[in-house]
């Protein structure tokens, strides 16, 4: 049974495809072992702020890292972004925006809201394994949060 | 010869004033012969001239000398007016008159009082208008002697009756003119002159409102009533809404013209504008108003028409904003999307054939893993692809930036970092850049930069096999545009594809001989083409390609 105050990665991602690519790699570097995965933007919300389907869970627990694509169902991530942003208890919470777009409005947007780092998925699988290995490394290892 | 007057101190007639018989002169007399407003001239009863006075002198230009014994008046009056006179004269007496000095006494002859009106003719040609009284002077046997002609010069009151003619014609054409409402008032404001054009305007008569009604019934009461009020605040003194309100100012000597609506008999209103006058006595007391008012209606049509266009105008450029706004938002939405969802099914693609070949290439022959390898380089090039599409798509959008830009250095540091630090392409030898000085640019430095970089890259590609590959630089100056060219001494291209060179995905070599995606070019076009400049490019196979580009020239205002 995994803890909840063990989780390490919010894993934001509606296409199955990124989500298990993901999820191997960061297995395969032996970097999560508890990552959540959600599949839309109000799942996240839900999720980090015990609210609908995840009410009763402990908003003060933290993952280490959220990955968020920006391109979701309902609830797109930047709203996420926005929310996490703007409540006090996720407010310093990393947040890696991970997506196809490499559109500056969505760069500039993620950055206006405060993003710790945005990263455009590459096509190429080893360049993709690549860039999630590297930001799972220094989020999840190297990185120092405030308590 | 006789002469009947003799003139105190005129020198030239000492000789008549020593004759007997002479006319006792008084003082009358020699108030006339002496004014030099009154031309006298005296005549024995031939009409020879035998005084000729001051005043004669002064309005005809002759010394008595010049005339004296020698001419008679005929011969100083305009002698197309004595034809007419004779001939007059002839019909009126039933007996041939000749048009001489006859004509000129002929009724003081007959001693009939005459008084005319004649054009004299000055030494120097001129004329003018002269009221001319004729008396024939008798002895005491009654017996003509001579003629005394009295002329007054008649050009001023000539004047006076035309400015007179002119003044009453004016006023005439003004206080019948159809358009404009005249209306007289006394003092009191009640209407004492109701022109043609107040009635046609107002649709009253004359006889409904002289002695009637003042002007202030004839307008919107309500407008009557802000007008008086506006006045009361202006000049700080309660003013009465009616009547008062309207001439006010011209009360107080000011020039008033004010727009105000009318109200016709039948109850329908138009926008007039009237201008007020004071009218007064030779002691400058009002005596009454003169109020001109034109009917405004045209004016506000056509200012009611400009506003209406002007919004019209306003409505249809929003409406061509929003639907420009909206395709470049649908524009937008679809690069977003070719952007996000067309590339996440090939990242899709190229990571399940990795993940295959991580998990099952001991369970796969040479030709199978060949056979993957093949699904993801076709994945990755199609990754590419789409990359440069939007980047395509993206350069018609953005905003532009000017600013002076130094293409030497621009072309020289492109050249550095994304050629010489890029992986190597070429097979043989490193290309060399001959860079000549280029002339400066006004633009968009990130998209000449990018110009530049394809440029290059296309010559770095199209020089892969030569041995000593060189990439050539220059540039001239032109009236308008600066020309500049990018030469390389590749593998060239046939002329007749040239029109294909810049379309996007189009290219003229196979993937196996260069690889590419055949947007760079078009991608060169469109930078260009949104400077104003153009671009074209000269090659042959084999013996390299030139590729040239022109950015105008911008003027700057006070240069």
């Amino acid at each position: 049974m995994t803890k909840l105050s063990e989780i390490e990665v919010l894993l934001v991602e509606d296409s199955p495809r990124d989500a298990e690519m993901t999820l191997r790699t960061l297995r395969k570097r032996n970097l999560a072992n508890h990552v959540v995965l959600v599949k839309d933007g109000q799942e996240a919300l839900d999720w980090l702020f015990g609210t609908g389907s995840y009410a009763g869970r402990d908003p003060s627990c933290h993952p280490k890292l959220v990955l968020l694509d920006l391109k979701l169902p309902k609830v797109d991530g930047i709203e996420v972004l926005r929310a996490i942003r703007a409540d006090e208890r996720t407010k310093f919470m990393p947040v890696v925006v991970m997506t196809s777009s490499r559109e500056q409005r969505d760069v500039i947007e993620s950055y206006k809201l405060g993003v710790n780092s945005y990263i455009v998925k590459p096509v190429d699988f080893d360049a993709f394994s690549a860039a999630v290995a590297e930001l799972g490394h220094y989020w999840l290892l190297f990185n120092q949060e405030p308590k | 010869m006789k002469i009947p007057v003799q003139i105190p101190g005129d020198t030239q007639r000492l000789d008549a004033l020593s004759r007997p018989g002479v006319l006792e002169i008084g003082a009358l007399q020699r108030a006339i012969f002496n004014s030099a407003n009154f031309s006298s001239i005296a005549t024995d009863a031939k009409g020879v001239i035998q005084i000729f006075n001051v005043g004669a002198e002064r309005m005809l230009g002759y010394k008595a000398a010049d005339v004296l014994n020698k001419i008679t008046p005929a011969d100083i009056s305009d002698p197309q007016e004595l034809i007419v006179r004779a001939q007059e004269l002839s019909l009126e007496a039933g007996t041939l008159i000749a048009p001489g000095f006859d004509a000129l006494v002929f009724k003081a002859s007959r001693t009939i009082e005459d008084i005319y009106e004649l054009t004299y003719i000055r030494k120097d040609g001129s004329r003018f208008p002269a009221i001319v009284s004729v008396t024939a002077l008798r002895d005491e046997r009654e017996q003509i002697i001579g003629y005394l002609l009295i002329g007054t010069d008649n050009s001023a009151r000539k004047r006076a009756e035309a400015a007179l003619l002119e003044a009453g014609a004016l006023q005439r054409a003004i206080f019948s003119s159809a358009y404009f409402s005249c209306m007289a008032t006394d003092e009191k404001g009640v209407i004492q002159l109701f022109n043609v054009g107040a009635e046609r305007m107002m649709g009253y008569s004359a006889a409904d409102v002289v002695n009637k009604i003042t002007p202030a019934e004839l307008h919107d009461p309500q407008e009557v009533i802000a007008h008086a009020n506006a006045l009361s605040v202006e000049f700080d003194t309660p003013i009465a809404p009616g009547f008062e309100a309207l001439v006010f100012k011209a009360s107080r000597g000011i020039a008033d013209i004010y727009e105000l609506t009318k109200v016709r008999k039948d109850g329908s209103r138009f926008p007039a504008i009237v201008s007020v006058t004071a009218l007064r006595d030779e002691r400058d007391r009002i005596i009454g108003y003169l109020l001109i008012g034109t009917d405004n209606s045209a004016r506000k049509q056509a200012e009611d028409d400009i506003c209406k266009l002007n919004a019209d105008l306003e409505r249809r450029v929003h409406e061509r904003t929003a639907a420009l706004n909206s395709a470049n938002h649908e524009l937008e939405a679809f690069s977003y999307s070719v952007s996000h969802d067309l590339r996440a099914p090939l990242r899709g693609i190229d990571g399940y054939v990795r993940m295959l070949q991580e998990d099952c290439a001991d369970r796969l022959d040479a030709e199978g893993n060949r056979m993957l390898g093949v699904v993801s380089s076709e994945a990755k090039r199609m990754g590419q692809l789409i990359d440069d599409l939007l980047a395509f798509s993206r350069l018609g959008r953005q905003g532009m930036e000017n600013t002076a830009i130094d293409m030497t250095a621009l072309a020289h540091a492109v050249f550095m970092t994304q050629i010489l630090a890029a992986p190597p392409l070429n097979e043989v030898a490193e290309p060399r850049l001959d860079l000549k000085p280029l002339p400066p640019a006004q633009g968009d430095h990130a998209m000449l930069r990018q110009v530049f970089a394809n440029l290059f890259s296309n010559a770095v590609k199209f020089t892969r096999h030569q041995l000593n590959p060189v990439i050539e630089v220059g540039g001239t100056s032109g009236v308008d545009a600066t020309t500049y060219y990018v030469k390389d001494n590749g593998v060239g291209f046939d002329q007749k594809f040239d029109h294909k060179l810049f379309g996007v995905f189009q290219r003229l070599h196979s993937e196996e001989e260069f690889e590419g995606t055949g947007v760079g070019l078009a991608l060169v076009q469109r930078v260009i083409h949104r400077h104003g400049g153009k671009v074209w490019a000269e090659g042959k196979v084999g013996e390299g390609a030139t590729f040239y580009f022109t950015l105008p020239i911008r003027k700057e205002p006070n240069a």
